[in-house]
This record gives C-alpha cells, sequence and structure tokens, in this order.
C-alpha cells in the first residue's frame, strides 16, 4: 500500500528524465494541475476563438460565392430589407412590375441578368414562423441553380421546390404553402447565410402562389402585372462596377428602382467581421502569451526549488544534457496533457454553443468541413503545447549550463 | 595509522586558489600539499573560511587551481584518462558529498540510493543486475535504512537523510570518498551513527577525506589543520 511518503516497488534499471518528470509531476498533483490547468485554457480559448473566426470567414466567403451577382436592382427604400433578406432569410415583400427589367437589356456592359421574386408565407407546414419563399427564372438565372446543382439532379418543375439546409424537409417529402402542396425535389447544403432559412421555386411557380387568396388578401396593393423582387446583374469582366451601378441608377432616374453593389451590401457584413477578427486575434495572442508568461513564472520556481535536487544528480554522474532533458520533460508532459484536455471541452463546447452564436452574431456562417476542422484542431494542440516548454526553455538551458560548482554554491546561498 | 606504503590516490602540489571579492584578491589556497593514500583516513579541521571546502572542490575537479600541480592515480583515471569534474561521471572513482546536497524529492530512499547506478548504467555494463541488488541490499542495511526503503525523503529525520546521502555515495564502491562537513546540523546521537557508518565503510576499504568540526574522536596522526589557506598535519587550533 502506498501512501503521500511511501513508493510502490521500484525495478528500475534505467531512470530516465520521462520517467523522473511522470513522478516529479503525479507527486506534486496540486502545482501539476494547476500547469495543466493553464495549458487546458490556452487550448480552449484558442481552438474556440479560431473555430469562431473560421466560421465566419467561411460564412463571408460563401456569401461572396454564392451571391454571383455584381448589383442588385431593387425598390427605392427597400435595398436594407433586400439585405436581410439575402443576408439572413428575413422574409420581405418588395416588388416592382417586371416589365421594368426592358431597360437593362440597352445598357452597354451587362453580361447577364436575371429577376427574383420574394414571397413571405403567413405560415407553412414545415415552420412555426413565416418563411421567404425565392422564386427564380431558370432560364436567366445564374446564382441559384449553380449552388443547386449538386444536389439537384433534374430542372425544378412546376409545384416542386428545393429548401434550404435550416428547412424541416426531405426529398420526396411535402411542404404546404397557402394551402397548396409541392413535392420537395431537394434539401440544400448550408451555405452559412440567407439561402440556408429560404425556400426556392420556380417564378412562375411563386407567382402563381401570388395568386392566391390569402396572399392578395394580404397585399391588397398588387395589381395584375408580372412582379419582381429584384434583378441580379452581373457586369462585362472589363467594366468597373462602380461605373455600372452609376449608369444603371442614371437609366432608372425617377422610377423609384435602386441600384447597389452587392460589395457595398456585404460591407457592413465584412467590416463588423473584421472587427470581430481583429478581437479575436488580439485576444488570443494576449492569451497565449498571459499563458507563457505564468508558466514561465511557475517553472522558474520549480527551477529555483529544484536546484539542489539538480546539483544532487550532477554529484551521482548525470550529464548536463540529462539534466536539460529532465527538466524539458515535465513541461513537454504537462502541456500535452493540458493541451488535449483544453481541445476536447473546446471540440464539446464549439458543438453546444455553435446555434447560439450563428443566430446572436446574426453573421454569415458557415462550419468548416472534416478536414479544416481537423487541422484547426491540430494547430490549436501544437501552438498550446509548445507554451510549456517554451516557458521552461530559457531557464532550464541556464541551469543545465551551470557548472557544479555553480549549481551548490547558488543552492547554499 | 596512514597507509603510507598503499597506493598513492591522489596528490597535492602547491595548490593555490584565489578568489576576487569585489576588487582584491583573496588567496581561499596558499600552497597546499597533501597525499592520499588507499586506505587513507584524513580528516581536516579549522575555521570557517580557511579554506576547506576550496580544497575538496578541487579535489572532487569542480573548479581548478590557479597554480600548483593536482594528479590523480591511474585506477581513479581509468582508461580515458579522465579528469576533474569527469570523475565524478566515472563509476567507482571519486564520490563527493558537499554540505547541503539533497536526495531527489520524488524518488524513495531505495532509488536515491540506486542513483548513481541509474545514471551510469551504460558503464556499467560488466555488473550483473543480480550484484547490483546484493549491493543495494548491503548498503540499505548497512546504513539502517531496510525499513525505509520505500519511503520517501520528506518522511525522513536529518540523520536518515544523511544516512542515505552516505549509501549513495557508497554505492558503486568509489576509490576516494570527499565528505565536506557531513556530520553537520545533526544531534549527538545522529551524528555518533553517521561516524560509525563512515568509519565502518572505511574499514571494509575507503579511502575518506573529511572536512569536519568534530573534534572529538580524531586520528591525530590522519588529521590535518587548515588555517589561512594552508595545511598543516596535526591539530592546530
Amino acid at each position: 500500500m502506498s501512501d503521500q511518503n511511501t513508493g510502490n516497488s521500484a525495478s528500475l534499471h534505467r531512470l530516465t528524465p520521462i520517467y523522473l518528470a511522470k513522478r516529479n509531476l503525479l507527486r506534486q498533483s496540486g502545482r501539476s494541475a494547476f500547469l495543466i490547468l493553464i495549458t487546458c485554457l490556452a487550448s480552449l480559448f484558442l481552438f474556440l476563438s479560431s473555430y469562431l473566426g473560421l466560421c465566419l470567414n467561411l460564412g463571408l466567403h460563401s456569401l461572396g460565392e454564392r451571391l454571383g451577382a455584381d448589383i442588385l436592382l431593387v425598390p427605392a427604400g427597400y435595398d436594407s430589407k433586400i439585405q436581410s433578406a439575402i443576408l439572413r432569410g428575413e422574409p420581405t415583400d418588395a416588388y416592382f412590375p417586371e416589365r421594368e427589367l426592358d431597360e437593362l437589356a440597352k445598357i452597354e456592359g451587362i453580361e447577364a441578368y436575371s429577376p427574383q421574386l420574394y414571397v413571405q408565407t403567413l405560415s407553412a407546414s414545415c415552420c412555426s414562423y413565416p418563411l421567404q419563399l425565392i422564386g427564380f427564372d431558370p432560364r436567366t438565372d445564374f446564382v441559384i441553380q449553380a449552388w443547386m446543382k449538386t444536389r439537384l439532379k433534374a430542372p425544378l418543375e412546376k409545384n416542386q421546390l428545393v429548401v434550404g439546409h435550416h428547412i424541416a424537409g426531405e426529398a420526396g417529402g411535402e411542404l404546404r404553402f397557402f394551402g397548396k402542396v409541392f413535392q420537395v425535389a431537394a434539401r440544400m447544403d448550408k451555405s452559412g447565410f440567407g439561402f440556408d432559412t429560404s425556400v426556392f421555386m420556380t417564378l412562375d411557380t411563386a407567382r402563381e402562389l401570388m395568386n392566391e387568396p390569402i396572399f392578395r388578401g394580404a397585399h391588397p396593393g398588387l395589381g395584375d402585372e408580372a412582379m419582381v423582387s429584384t434583378a441580379l446583374i452581373r457586369i462585362a469582366a472589363d467594366q468597373d462596377v462602380e461605373t455600372m451601378r452609376q449608369t444603371i441608377n442614371d437609366a432608372y432616374k425617377g422610377r423609384g428602382l435602386y441600384a447597389l453593389t452587392t460589395k457595398n451590401m456585404m460591407r457592413e457584413t465584412r467590416d463588423k467581421f473584421k472587427s470581430l477578427s481583429v478581437f479575436i486575434v488580439i485576444n488570443s495572442a494576449l492569451l497565449w502569451l498571459s499563458s507563457l508568461l505564468i508558466l514561465y513564472a511557475i517553472y522558474m520556481s520549480i527551477l529555483r526549488e529544484r536546484r539542489g535536487e539538480l546539483a544532487a544528480l550532477r554529484v551521482s554522474g548525470a550529464s548536463r544534457r540529462f539534466v536539460n532533458q529532465c527538466l524539458r520533460a515535465e513541461a513537454w508532459i504537462a502541456s500535452a496533457i493540458g493541451a488535449l484536455l483544453g481541445l476536447l471541452l473546446a471540440m464539446l463546447l464549439a458543438l453546444v454553443l455553435r446555434s447560439f452564436l450563428e443566430r446572436e452574431l446574426g453573421m454569415p456562417w458557415l462550419d468548416p468541413a472534416l478536414g479544416r476542422f481537423a487541422v484547426l484542431a491540430v494547430s490549436t494542440f501544437v501552438l498550446s503545447l509548445v507554451v510549456g516548454p517554451l516557458a521552461i526553455a530559457l531557464g532550464a538551458r541556464r541551469y543545465a549550463q551551470k557548472n557544479l560548482n555553480e549549481l551548490l554554491e547558488s543552492e547554499g546561498r | 595509522m596512514p597507509a603510507e606504503n598503499s597506493e598513492l590516490l591522489c596528490a597535492c602540489c602547491g595548490l593555490k586558489k584565489i578568489y576576487l571579492r569585489g576588487s582584491r584578491a583573496f588567496e581561499a589556497l596558499a600552497g597546499v600539499e597533501l597525499e592520499i593514500h588507499r586506505g587513507d583516513f584524513i580528516q581536516i579541521v579549522g575555521r570557517s573560511g580557511s579554506g576547506k571546502s576550496t580544497l575538496l572542490k578541487l579535489l572532487a575537479g569542480l573548479i581548478e587551481p590557479d597554480e600548483g600541480e593536482l594528479e590523480y592515480s591511474s585506477s581513479l583515471r581509468g582508461e580515458n584518462e579522465l579528469a576533474g569534474a569527469e570523475l565524478l561521471g566515472r563509476a567507482e572513482a571519486i564520490s563527493y558529498l558537499p554540505q547541503g546536497l539533497r536526495l531527489i524529492s520524488n524518488l524513495t530512499v531505495e532509488e536515491n540510493v540506486r542513483l548513481p547506478y541509474y545514471l551510469q548504467a551504460k558503464s556499467l555494463q560488466n555488473r550483473s543486475q543480480e550484484s547490483i541488488e546484493k549491493r543495494v541490499d548491503e548498503l540499505l542495511s548497512a546504513c539502517r535504512l531496510s525499513e525505509l526503503r520505500m519511503v520517501y525523503p520528506a518522511a525522513l529525520s536529518g540523520g536518515e537523510v544523511r544516512r542515505v546521502l552516505l549509501a549513495r555515495a557508497l554505492f558503486l564502491e568509489p576509490q576516494l570518498v570527499l565528505a565536506d562537513e557531513p556530520l553537520s546540523d545533526l544531534d549527538v546521537r545522529s551524528r555518533q551513527e553517521v561516524m560509525e557508518l563512515i568509519q565502518t565503510c572505511h574499514r571494509q576499504g575507503s579511502t575518506f577525506l573529511i572536512v569536519t568540526h568534530e573534534l572529538d574522536d580524531l586520528d591525530l596522526d590522519q588529521t590535518y589543520t587548515m588555517s589561512e589557506g594552508r595545511l598543516e598535519r596535526g591539530l592546530h587550533i
């Protein structure tokens, strides 16, 4: 039986630095726990902040890629609502006559344009809140169908729809809007922004829905003319976006329509992301440095305490190299345990908190693929692992380099 | 009685060691002459600051003399002609017990005694495991530590710690043991126990050079007095 003052049978034949390090860590469990805790916290916060930054970055990147268009034509005064519809999937009811788009055909420098129609549901069988239905023109669309390619194997037909990732509904299932039943053709991969809480259908299907009495009743001002909510415009490669935007605005002056660049639309989100990124990076760096300093102070205290033992090792025949390895081994082991624990805890917290963060931040958010996640985990582990050994490096080298006389004299003081 | 006809292990000739204290030079050793023969039991006495510990450090190879010669026998130097502090790393050569030396706090008594073996195992490959185990048991028994073999140093008394240090110093059967104040800070009983142990080990063949303040039981033929860096045979206090 062993207690704090007695050991188990030692049939050891060689004393290795790792053996001594493990014994030191086990016997001084309180201090060891503290060393492990520091590294654990560093690892935890490093991972969580990096994960947050990565998800937001991927979301923003996805937004930029999926958006596809350079310019949006929207009803004047509705630009922020259209932005909310795209970025956050918030239902909107902006409309203008489709005939207005004929003007775009006359403007030089526009490579392609495609209308979209947003229909706000009052209720739906899938969800407990109003949804955004997006009607697109399959003949001219260059944004939505490119994104759907991976899941949708055939063109959308009448009374078929595609649901965003957060909508409850699988391929082959049914959804009901305004009393009409639709077949779910596909459920999309996560986009990281408003598409995830939207439902997609052809323009014709969306227009039929708008003719339903329930919808008409809620929008009495709408006439019989074919309506659209926005037009997505792609300009020629040799054109400047700002110049084209001005040209389009000049063409639509006084007609109640307004062109805005998707770059500007994303600017607010980008700026928010940039501020958050800087905050995350600075905080992570400060945290890592703080851990380094705290561990440095603790390890220097340990080294001072162990001077006598270092002298005992050298007097008994240990080389400087052996002493150096003994000092570093403890730091490596404590750091490895702390880094791993912190990483596991962080991954668990990320799993639990991701929905909350996505919702509260209100920014595009996309979870990383497994490969990227693994790279993030490994880099966090490595950065946290080296904190302890770095902290002890300077002190370990100094003590290991001392000759025996210096060690004995410093112990005697 | 000094064993003058036995092998000369170590010879010091005109050893000087000078330290700087601020801008002033201080002569810690002022031309020490000493011969250590196999089987000797030399005790060096003297006031604090007379140079006793400095002499021991020179003999252990921790510091170099500023003048004079220090020679070791071929049996100490071994095949590789080691010198200075390298001799401490060579099994069976010199064992040095400085003042205030500690045990390794997270190793048991037995592991502390075995420490030189653990660290020098490569050079001890001609020794069988059985002989090592036997040596451990012998030493623990001789030092009355058998019942404490699995105990950690924090639970030991001052005298017990000193016995473990001595056992560790003797583990690899060194030819020469240099001990600086091995009895300091011990109570009367512990001092007697440790001294008896040292004398037993001497009778079994080890050569000792001890710095001590204890004036009782001195063998005056092998006692030297250090005073102001000079070594004189006999007791001159």
